[in-house]
């Protein structure tokens, strides 16, 4: 995202994504990434599964090794994204965590 | 009238980092060798496609038509195409459609890339602009998107790195015949497996590289132009489409714009897989090639991966299906509206036995693909003698 009025659009879909339960259907770790992202390196990116049965991607955070495999449980959470560009516009937006579900056996 | 498209003509420069060449240069090169090895003048030719990507990205180049103009001195239609790194292969489809309502005509494919003027990280912004507006606002890269893919595929049918890394060592020692090719030189599968990651799995040997290059074709439809020229008969060239985002996909285990191409291919050109003897397929990574067999129809969903292992289509393999003879995009290098043209070119080249070092003995049916973006778009061209 660049301009304010992109990230104000984006936020008007993130507001219903927060706290959303998945699964995640793949993950990877980014080793070299578009300047923007460039002081989070390495990170991962998982494709989740929500509940809902609609997909998302997102940065893993707050994890360790054996969190991040397909078929892990996580929730999503409202975090800082990319380092800000030439707008200075500081941009948040959805990341996920791990988490216990009550359905799960993990 | 005659029904047949044919190519007459085939010219790629060098790939590689041309330093010394602008974009401009190398659509200058390959405009004025494929003329020269057909004996053609400029005047002969009746509209130019030019496939390119990033143009507008990385040299603030756009309205390329009129570049190709003012280069050429030409004032006849110049249409540029844009589809990820299937720009090239769209280029030719588009060259073939417009043959098919215009009798009596020849027209000069283009594919050209100038990726080199800026650094790794720039490029890899530039070519995440062929991810969704969702991928690329979470820092999902586009060799991640294919990463995400090559998870899901190891994971579903139990394969590791080791059978990806086959992929590039097959294509690094086909890339070591061609004069043409960034690369040329032997990889083993522990070069690829110490080499860094980009996007885990995948490494930078798992990976096509940066690269500057054009190349350009002459299809006719003039049985005059026919008769005296080496030529290869288009029996089919279909494109096929699908959402810019992986996660909108029912299947994450193959391409489905490249298995509806490969089907609408196939119908047209009235052959069967079992003819095929030569294909160039989109290996902008390793994991790419083993979904493009599968997804094209030679290899059962899954096998893949103990396919590639086996370097079953190998010019050394005694197989009657080779692969990639060019090098693919991870030898011959990977100028990304340049590529399509290539792999045409490539299977021009061996089908009329112009292939020097590298040619294959008696293949009179090739295959290309072409990929845009993580399949997006899909092109497959069938091409006979």
């Amino acid at each position: 995202m660049q301009s304010a009025v992109q990230v104000w659009r984006k936020q008007q879909i993130d507001k219903t994504r927060l706290s959303q339960e998945g699964v995640i259907l793949s993950w990877t770790e980014i080793a070299v990434a578009p300047p923007r992202f460039e002081s989070q390196l390495p990170y991962t990116i998982i494709l989740v599964e929500l509940a809902t049965g609609n997909r998302m991607y997102g940065q893993l955070v707050d994890f360790v090794e054996k969190d991040r495999e397909i078929g892990a449980h996580v929730i999503s959470v409202f975090r800082r994204m990319g380092d800000v560009g030439a707008t200075d516009v500081i941009e948040y937006g959805i990341k996920f965590k791990p988490y216990k579900s009550s359905k799960s056996s993990r | 009238m005659n029904n047949t498209h044919s190519i007459i003509g085939y010219y790629s420069t060098p790939f590689g980092e041309l330093w010394n060449k602008s974009l401009d240069d190398l659509i200058l090169e390959a405009f004025e060798g494929v003329l020269k090895v057909t004996a053609l003048e400029k005047e002969d030719i009746d509209a130019v496609f030019l496939g390119n990507m990033l143009g507008g990205v990385v040299d603030d180049l756009l309205l390329l038509s009129a570049h190709v103009a003012e280069l050429t001195g030409l004032h006849i239609p110049i249409y540029r195409i844009e589809a990820a790194c299937a720009s090239g292969g769209l280029a030719f489809q588009s060259a073939d459609e417009y043959l098919a309502s215009h009798p009596e005509s020849t027209v000069l494919v283009l594919g050209a890339e100038k990726m080199t003027d800026v650094g790794a990280r720039e490029i890899t912004q530039a070519l995440a602009a062929a991810a969704s507006a969702d991928e690329q606002s979470v820092g999902l890269t586009f060799p991640g998107v294919y990463g995400l893919l090559a998870q899901i595929y190891l994971h579903k049918y139990g394969y590791t790195e080791e059978h990806l890394a086959s992929i590039s060592v097959k294509n690094h020692a086909h890339g070591v015949l061609n004069e043409k090719a960034h690369f040329r030189r032997y990889v083993t599968i522990d070069n690829v497996l110490e080499s860094p990651y980009v996007a885990y799995p995948l490494k930078v040997l798992d990976s096509s590289p940066i690269s500057d290059g054009a190349a350009a074709l002459i299809l006719t439809n003039k049985n005059t132009l026919v008769k005296t020229h080496a030529s290869a008969m288009i029996l089919a060239s279909e494109i096929a489409t699908d959402t810019i985002s992986i996660a909108k996909r029912k299947n994450l285990n193959s391409l489905e714009a490249t298995r509806i191409a490969a089907e609408k291919a196939f119908d047209t050109a009235h052959v069967e897989r079992k003819d095929v003897q030569l294909m160039e397929v989109h290996d902008c990574f390793s994991i790419a090639e083993i979904l493009a067999l599968e997804d094209l129809g030679f290899w059962k969903k899954g096998q893949g991966g103990a396919r590639a292992r086996e370097m079953s289509t190998s010019r050394d393999s005694g197989s009657s299906l080779i692969v990639n003879t060019s090098g693919g995009l991870k030898a011959a290098g990977h100028p990304v509206g340049g590529t399509g043209i290539k792999q045409i070119g490539e299977l021009y080249l061996q089908l009329t036995g112009q292939a020097g070092e590298r040619q294959v003995k008696t293949a009179s049916v090739g295959l290309a693909h072409n990929v845009g973006g993580s399949g997006g778009v899909a092109v497959v061209s069938i091409l006979g003698v």
